[in-house]
């Protein structure tokens, strides 16, 4: 096991995960930039064996739970989302390239011979930009929800239900085609489903249109704001329990309801 | 555009925190990422949360993706395989119904030949004609080493090989495996 040519022949079980930590520890220390760059390649080679697997059809609920976990995991504070809020930044250009052809790409451009000693730095870094990237991403969301509610053409709809809480607003910026809405008292979407606000245009008689699907903390508050596309009118907002990702049209009886007036 | 394109678009968005986006890239790979979590669980409780927990670790650990590291599917096949893999490691711990190093010798790539499948993406197709070219003194060892998450060690009992040879067999196999597809990309095989 000492000899070069035995710990060469780790590489792929490296790429693998298999190494028990003797094997490991063996590896890693004559880890040279050959060596890296072999397991570099051959762990790309490996995240695309899985795609021989033919594909199964997985059982139904399968989609929501994963969407309802992912959806109660959100950070703790207020649902805040920005549909077309600006793109995160920072992002290196996509490889628009077959999924083997780019892992191979991968492997021969990005390789550095000096990464596995950096990576604590990185690390550290990343996490630094990634703070500093939320903080500006919180402080763009409240310049733009005090920009939408200052508008002196906002519009406002007050939305309950027959019986007391919960309660809901929602602040229409017809300018920048925003709504922003505030949620009091109102319980989580249960697994596998998403509050769903629409627009009624009561005049036109058309069918309601989406204006996009929120859910609420377990604090049982939200502020979204939703972006709503051109062309899109309505005097009366209401809201829906849907599935999760939302419905075309409404699939159940709206909850909340209420009427558009001038602020 | 590409399929890969496409992932690196929705996964941009669900760097955003858009879920609806993470609904179109389970819709995209769900189904692999099950039937995967089905080859190594072969137990369909078992795959519904291995899926369900590499779906998270993407939902959670979404700000770490970094586009320029190589394909989505890349990442995503290996974490599914991982959390397939925590799982089957937990199991056998559990039941301890098996000896790990006995178990399984016979688990292998058993998938269609290319031509027998209908697969309109080919990059899928040549990664199992690749393997597929495998000899099967190379792809025994490959297929217990990925589907089992089985040692060197555990492997050499299992298939009573020395324990050199199948370090270079295993090798061997991803070296092969590396080189048919960089061939594929080379002569424009798409």
């Amino acid at each position: 096991m000492n000899d070069q040519h035995d710990w060469r022949e780790l590489a792929a079980g490296y790429a693998l995960g298999i190494l028990d930590a003797d094997e490991r520890a063996l590896f890693e220390k004559h880890l040279d930039a050959a060596s890296a760059r072999e397991a570099d390649e051959l762990a790309a080679i490996a995240g695309l064996l899985g795609e021989a697997v033919p594909a199964l059809t997985p059982p139904s609920a399968l989609r929501d739970r994963v969407l309802g976990e992912a959806r109660a995991s959100r950070p703790s504070g207020d649902v805040v989302e920005m549909p077309v809020s600006a793109p995160a930044r920072g992002r290196a250009a996509w490889i628009p390239a077959l999924a083997a052809a780019a892992a191979l790409v991968f492997v021969l451009i990005f390789y550095d011979g000096q990464r596995r000693e950096m990576a604590g730095m990185q690390a550290q870094i990343d996490g630094l930009g990634q703070e500093l990237e939320l903080a500006e991403q919180l402080a763009e969301q409240r310049r733009l929800l005090v920009e939408i509610l200052l508008d002196p053409d906002i519009q406002v709809a007050v939305l309950a239900g027959p019986d007391a809480p919960p309660s809901m607003r929602l602040y229409w910026n017809g300018r920048q085609r925003v709504a922003l809405v505030t949620a009091f008292n109102l319980d989580p979407a249960a697994t596998g489903s998403t509050y769903q606000l629409w627009g009624i245009d009561t005049a036109s008689g058309a069918d309601p249109v989406s204006l996009g699907t929120f859910d609420t903390t377990a604090q049982r508050s939200a502020i979204v704001a939703l972006n709503v596309p051109a062309g899109v009118t309505f005097n009366v907002a209401a809201v829906t329990l849907e599935p999760a990702g939302g419905s075309p049209q409404p699939t159940t009886t709206p909850f909340l309801v209420g009427n558009l007036s001038s602020n | 555009m590409t399929n890969a394109a496409d992932d690196a678009e929705l996964m941009a968005r669900v760097q955003r925190g858009d879920d609806v986006a993470l609904a179109s890239l389970y819709d995209r790979h769900g189904g692999r990422a099950y039937a995967l979590a089905f080859a190594i669980l072969s137990n369909s409780h078992d795959a519904e949360d291995a899926v369900a927990r590499a779906f998270a670790q993407v939902w959670s650990g979404r700000d770490r993706y970094e586009a320029s590291q190589g394909a989505f599917v890349a990442w995503f096949n290996t974490i599914v395989r991982s959390r397939s893999l925590d799982l089957y490691r937990s199991r056998q711990r559990r039941t301890r119904a098996h000896d790990a190093v006995g178990e399984d010798p016979e688990v292998n790539w058993q998938f269609p030949a290319p031509d027998e499948v209908v697969d309109r993406d080919r990059a899928r197709g040549r990664v199992r004609e690749a393997l597929n070219q495998l000899p099967a003194e190379l792809s025994r060892p490959l297929a217990l080493a990925y589907f089992r998450g089985m040692s060197h060690s555990e492997i050499a009992v299992a298939l009573e090989l020395p324990l050199g040879t199948v370090k270079t067999r295993i090798r061997a196999a991803m070296r092969d495996l590396r080189s048919s597809l960089e061939n594929a990309a080379e002569v424009g095989v798409s």
